[in-house]
């Protein structure tokens, strides 16, 4: 199987993926108001995560093909975003862009929470703390069977609040599960309060250092660091599995969002809505 | 009945190299064997069952056909989620396979009892719920539930090795459930370990002129709901008999079916009391405790003012 997006001259290339992000983030916050639904900041906080790993280059899959048994693996355990995954996936060609419109109405296919049932979707989510573990077991398999494919979880920081998540970490540095690349969408936010403030989960790097994975942290929103990691996640020789840490801002792109906890429920209305858009660079109306 | 299930495992994994035998560091003793002969479809998951759960639900993405094995109250209680939404809702081919079912391991206590498991499992969409009454039955549920794929909850027990089938006449699996006694007067309705005390019980009843017929309940979920009607129609009366709480399995199940299909029949359910077992004992101590030991049932069964 080939790479899906061969990256071009580079400052190019980071450019367009940048403009891609952008778009990304337009379509969360359409999506979220027109269904009134869904978590917005969450959702901004992994946009480049997820734009780098599926436009960049380092991730094997083949929309028209979706089941390949060789295709590379991605399960976003950190299922609230999945806003961000379902425009990335319709962009690729998984499904029609125009499904978008119809997230969290009734009869649609793309849930709050990304499930199975929606092409692309390898796996069913929604619950914290389940990805991973999937995702060892995917890994297992893969390693078992000397397969090529990689296997990719997003998972939240607040999400390492599970004991699962532990479980896991644990069982893929222990099997050195070298074909595993866990990126940790490090937000410092949970849902309701900033992490530190109530049950910290730094330092990040060296619990998961201590389970016996590489560690790569890198600003999770700069394009250029996440193709790198993700190129080291690909291309690199390892006897373990990788963690990214990827240092992010719950909200980004929009100000008033951006690292307010109200805002992981929140849809924005009437004014408010506006200024995102603004900010955004959309036009005030859809 | 672990050792026969895990021989019948062990020779279906030689002819199928899908099939992996996935053990959270319990009863790993008995594991052995199958370990040592084929180390490749062997993993000790460590004490993590949510992993062992998700892992084992990974490994069914790849194509492979685990079966968990574990003391039943660790397979089912603390990683329910893990069965419910990695396991369940993706209708994965995983078998969770699960020793000491009811008050089996008596003196361990009630961490380690399972009374309201088969209630917890028979709600979950597309599980299979099974509860073989020897080792008969439980090792003709290996190539079976490979057969049949998707989710499939098994409920050992450990401290009764005696048969209720010949070894060359297993029950029908596909059936639900086997008459294994016919009667008139009384249907006892049995699962599981409680099957032998059911025939007990019929025994002790027929010496008083009682004819009691008896059926094994081995599928508890889909529940063999037009089988077991049918048969409940010839009889005038109906108890059922279960490692469990009385709320819940088989008890519950059986009064659903008669109540859908319009079959007015006096049932009295026998289980577990609504409680915690905080007596310690031998699981012979604790059924006479629970009030079901062969005496007690036939003395309630006799003065049941309906008439047994």
């Amino acid at each position: 199987m080939t790479c899906q997006r061969v990256p071009m001259a580079h400052a190019r290339f980071v450019e367009s993926l940048e403009a891609k992000a952008l778009w990304v983030r337009q379509c969360i916050l359409e999506m979220a108001c027109r269904a009134s639904c869904g978590h917005i900041a969450s959702s901004f906080s992994c946009v480049e995560i997820l734009v780098s790993l599926y436009f960049g280059g380092f991730f094997r899959f083949d929309p028209l093909t979706p089941e390949a048994p060789n295709r590379d693996r991605f399960i976003l355990s950190k299922a609230q975003a999945a806003l961000a995954l379902y425009p990335v996936l319709a962009d690729l060609g998984f499904f029609p862009a125009h499904e978008l419109d119809t997230f969290c109405l009734n009869g649609s296919r793309l849930g709050g929470h990304a499930e199975n049932s929606t092409p692309g979707v390898d796996v069913f989510s929604g619950s914290l703390g389940h990805g991973l573990s999937l995702g060892c077991g995917i890994a297992l398999g893969g390693k078992l069977d000397g397969a090529p494919y990689r296997v990719f979880v997003l998972l939240g920081d607040g999400e390492c609040h599970e004991g699962s998540v532990w479980e896991s970490a644990m069982f893929a540095g222990h099997h050195g599960l070298s074909g595993l690349t866990a990126i940790i969408d490090s937000n410092e936010f949970s849902a309701s309060d900033r992490l530190q403030d109530f049950l910290a989960v730094e330092p990040l790097h060296d619990k998961w250092q201590a389970f016996g994975w590489d560690v790569l942290d890198v600003d999770g929103h700069s394009i250029p660091a996440l193709l790198a990691a993700f190129r080291h996640a690909r291309e690199g020789k390892r006897e373990r599995p990788l963690v990214i840490v990827a240092r992010t801002v719950k909200g980004k792109g929009v100000r008033f969002m951006e690292n307010r906890s109200e805002w992981h429920y929140r849809i924005p209305l009437g004014n408010e809505l506006t200024i995102a858009r603004r900010e955004l660079g959309m036009e005030d109306a859809p | 009945m672990r050792t026969a299930f895990l021989q019948a495992l062990l020779e279906e994994a030689r002819r199928d190299a899908r099939v992996v035998l996935v053990n959270p560091d319990t009863v790993g003793f008995y594991c052995e064997r199958f370990r040592r002969e084929l180390p490749g479809q062997y993993l000790n998951a460590g004490i993590a069952e949510q992993n062992a759960v998700g892992v084992s639900a990974g490994l069914a993405l790849t194509g492979r056909r685990p079966f968990l094995f574990n003391i039943l109250a660790f397979n089912s209680f603390r990683c329910y989620e893990q069965i419910r939404l990695d396991v369940c809702a993706m209708d994965l081919s995983l078998v969770l396979v699960g020793v000491g079912a009811g008050i089996d391991y008596g003196a361990f206590g009630p961490s380690h009892h399972t009374m309201e498991d088969v209630a917890l499992m028979r709600a979950l969409p597309g599980m299979a719920v099974w509860s073989p009454a020897d080792k008969i039955a439980a090792a003709s549920l290996v190539p079976h539930c490979i057969e049949a794929g998707g989710p499939a909850y098994l409920r050992l027990h450990r401290t009764d090795e005696r048969l209720v089938y010949r070894s060359d006449a297993a029950p029908e699996l596909s059936e639900g459930l086997a008459v294994l006694r016919p009667g008139r007067d009384l249907l006892l309705a049995a699962t599981g370990p409680m099957v032998l005390r059911a025939m007990e019980v019929a025994e002790a009843l027929s010496a008083r002129s009682i004819d009691v017929g008896v059926v094994d309940v081995f599928r508890l979920k889909p529940f063999p709901e037009h089988r077991f009607v049918e048969l409940a129609k010839s009889f005038s009366r109906i108890a059922t008999l279960e490692e469990h709480f009385a709320s819940g399995g088989l008890g519950s199940s059986v009064l659903e079916a008669l109540a859908d299909h319009g079959i007015p029949r006096s049932v009295r359910r026998f289980g577990l009391p609504d409680r915690f077992c905080r007596v310690c004992g031998d699981r012979d101590y604790l059924h006479r405790e629970s009030g079901l030991d062969t005496a007690a049932l036939v003395a309630c069964l006799l003065k049941d003012p309906n008439g047994p």
